[in-house]
């Protein structure tokens, strides 16, 4: 009974995370931006053809020196001003996608009425979820089409070197598409746990813009810590990253399967616990 | 009065918030140009034809031709390839930027694109960097390879790399080509692929690649896959450094080259070229 009803408090959470303007909004801007990147993809691809082409002209050789669809899309490289926005601004559309929904709810009354008849914990655990998926999907699903749609003008070559203490890096030269779908399905993973940071704040912040800011303003003091910290040890040396700024990009730093799983694991039962916790101080039913 | 309170009393986390979230947009300024700097970062190939030395038979010493041309006709498929072998000297320093003519055969001038230290996308300025490999006065051994309706994966190693089976142990340095999917892109995209070396992990090369290093330690192992259309033909040349224009003799006793006629299925179809050196 007790599994039912939770099942069916998903389902609707499901429902009304699919049906958020807010969700679709994120979507739209993540896919403006990747779009952006693929525009400046496009040309920079033709400029090599171009290239290429006067280069044979002239008996110089050719070459296609370091363009890779595998290395050169949003997930892995980062190397375009679209794409660089899109992985600056990816916990803000984790969390824009349905992240605001608990603080709106509790401040609107709604979950009074629904949390007295399923139950507060199930109500969360209901709710963390859907804007965990929710929030993954505003960051895959442009991830995804980002690497789609590069694939049909870029070079599918054999992609650029990782580190071994990168995350499946034997997978990237074994097979470059599997490896890529990866990265998109660790882009959702993250979108997803950054969406659910939104609850850390429970209901102390009374405006949903600072809510879908909160994770950001986490993340990014995090990033500005591991920052400090790598500087003061030694900026060459390859050190592990603390930061899922960092984490996602797969550049520069040891990121290895362990590191990035107790990282979503922190941020994902961390912030339930947090939220859930504070759900249980301000219980009003 | 409340709702101010409460306002007020939230204000430094809102503060907090913003001023982090400020200084990630200004993070990101500072770090990234707006698209229409970028296309200026690409480098263009130079518009004129790279001119000769003006009396290149005076920088040559025993330019020797060793051998004409022999065909090779893999196990499997109609490929084909051709091959010359030439002694050639070093007749320009690689780390001349961009290189132009860098050996000479005897009849013509071959030039050799460097790969440099550079190896992520757009780094082209540092192409040249490891260019100093090759100097004036080096004597080097070119294999010129004409393939023609193969798909052809050429490994260059000195043994020290090899488990028995004749396979790289890096297994980064077996990785098959490949194959251009989604987009209809046949016209190109042909050159890519690995070197490694004992100190590096792994880096790109262009079509015409080098091995060699003065330092018989240094060698290590490179790689390189061609895809070529049914019916084209293309030339590749490999460049192996035989004694430095010190007359130091680098040990090749042990170099072998490996055609692969095959790179999709990577089973054994091999060619292999027995070199040895003057000394060897």
């Amino acid at each position: 009974m007790g599994k039912h009803i939770f099942w069916n408090t998903l389902r609707v959470e499901l429902r009304k995370a699919s049906r958020s303007k807010l969700l679709w909004t994120a979507l739209l801007l993540g896919c403006a931006f990747l779009a952006l990147d693929l525009y400046e993809s496009y040309i920079n691809i033709q400029q090599a053809i171009d290239n290429t082409q006067r280069s044979e002209e002239l008996g110089l050789g050719k070459g296609y020196l370091g363009y890779s669809l595998f290395s050169s899309w949003c997930g892995i490289a980062g190397g375009t001003y679209g794409s660089a926005l899109f992985l600056t601004v990816w916990p803000v559309l984790a969390a824009m996608a349905y992240g605001w929904s608990y603080n709106d709810e509790r401040i609107a009354g709604v979950y009074d009425q629904i949390a007295v008849r399923v139950g507060p914990r199930r109500y969360f655990l209901a709710k963390h979820t859907a804007v965990f998926v929710s929030g993954g999907i505003a960051v895959m699903v442009p991830m995804l089409l980002d690497l789609l749609v590069m694939a049909l003008f870029y070079p599918a070559t054999d992609p650029v070197y990782l580190r071994d203490c990168n995350f499946l890096c034997a997978l990237n030269y074994a097979s470059p598409w599997a490896f890529s779908l990866a990265r998109c399905l660790i882009y959702f993973l993250f979108g997803g746990a950054a969406a659910c940071v939104c609850h850390v704040a429970g209901t102390y912040l009374r405006h949903g813009v600072m809510v879908i800011l909160t994770p950001y303003a986490i993340l990014m003091a995090i990033e500005s810590l591991t920052t400090m910290l790598r500087e003061s040890i030694d900026p060459v040396e390859i050190l592990y990253t603390l930061s899922p700024f960092q984490m996602v990009r797969t550049a520069g730093f040891a990121d290895p399967g362990w590191l990035l799983l107790g990282t979503l694991v922190i941020m994902t039962v961390g912030s339930y616990a947090l939220g859930y916790w504070q759900v249980k101080r301000n219980e009003l039913v | 009065m409340e709702k101010l309170v409460n306002f007020l009393k939230r204000l430094p986390i809102y503060l907090l918030i913003l001023a982090l979230v400020g200084y990630g947009v200004k993070r990101f300024m500072d770090q990234n140009q707006p698209p229409e700097v970028l296309s200026d970062v690409i480098p263009t190939v130079p518009t004129q034809v790279p001119t000769q030395p003006e009396d290149p038979a005076s920088l040559l010493k025993n330019v020797v031709s060793v051998g004409g041309y022999f065909d090779i006709y893999p196990r499997y498929g109609d490929g084909h390839f051709r091959c010359r072998i030439i002694n050639a000297t070093v007749v320009q320093d690689a780390s001349v930027c961009p290189p132009k003519e860098l050996f000479y055969d005897g009849t013509r001038f071959v030039r050799m694109i460097e790969d440099g230290g550079g190896y992520a996308s757009g780094e082209y300025e540092e192409w040249f960097v490891e260019g100093g490999a090759y100097d004036h006065g080096d004597r080097v051994i070119l294999i010129e390879l004409e393939m023609t309706n193969v798909d052809f994966v050429g490994r260059i190693y000195d043994g020290s790399f090899t488990s028995e089976d004749g396979y790289f142990k890096d297994p980064y340095a077996i990785q098959p080509y490949m194959p251009i999917q989604l987009a209809d892109l046949a016209r190109s995209y042909v050159v890519q692929g690995y070197r490694d070396f004992k100190e590096y992990d792994c880096k790109y090369f262009s079509e015409l690649g080098k091995y060699g290093e003065d330092d018989p330690e240094t060698i290590g192992s490179e790689q390189l896959a061609i895809q070529i259309l049914p019916g084209e033909t293309k030339t590749c040349t490999l460049g192996f450094l035989v004694e430095n224009k010190d007359g130091k003799p680098v040990d090749m006793s042990m170099l072998r080259v490996i055609l692969n006629a095959d790179s999709y299925t990577e089973t054994g179809i091999f060619i292999e070229l027995g070199l040895e050196n003057e000394e060897g």
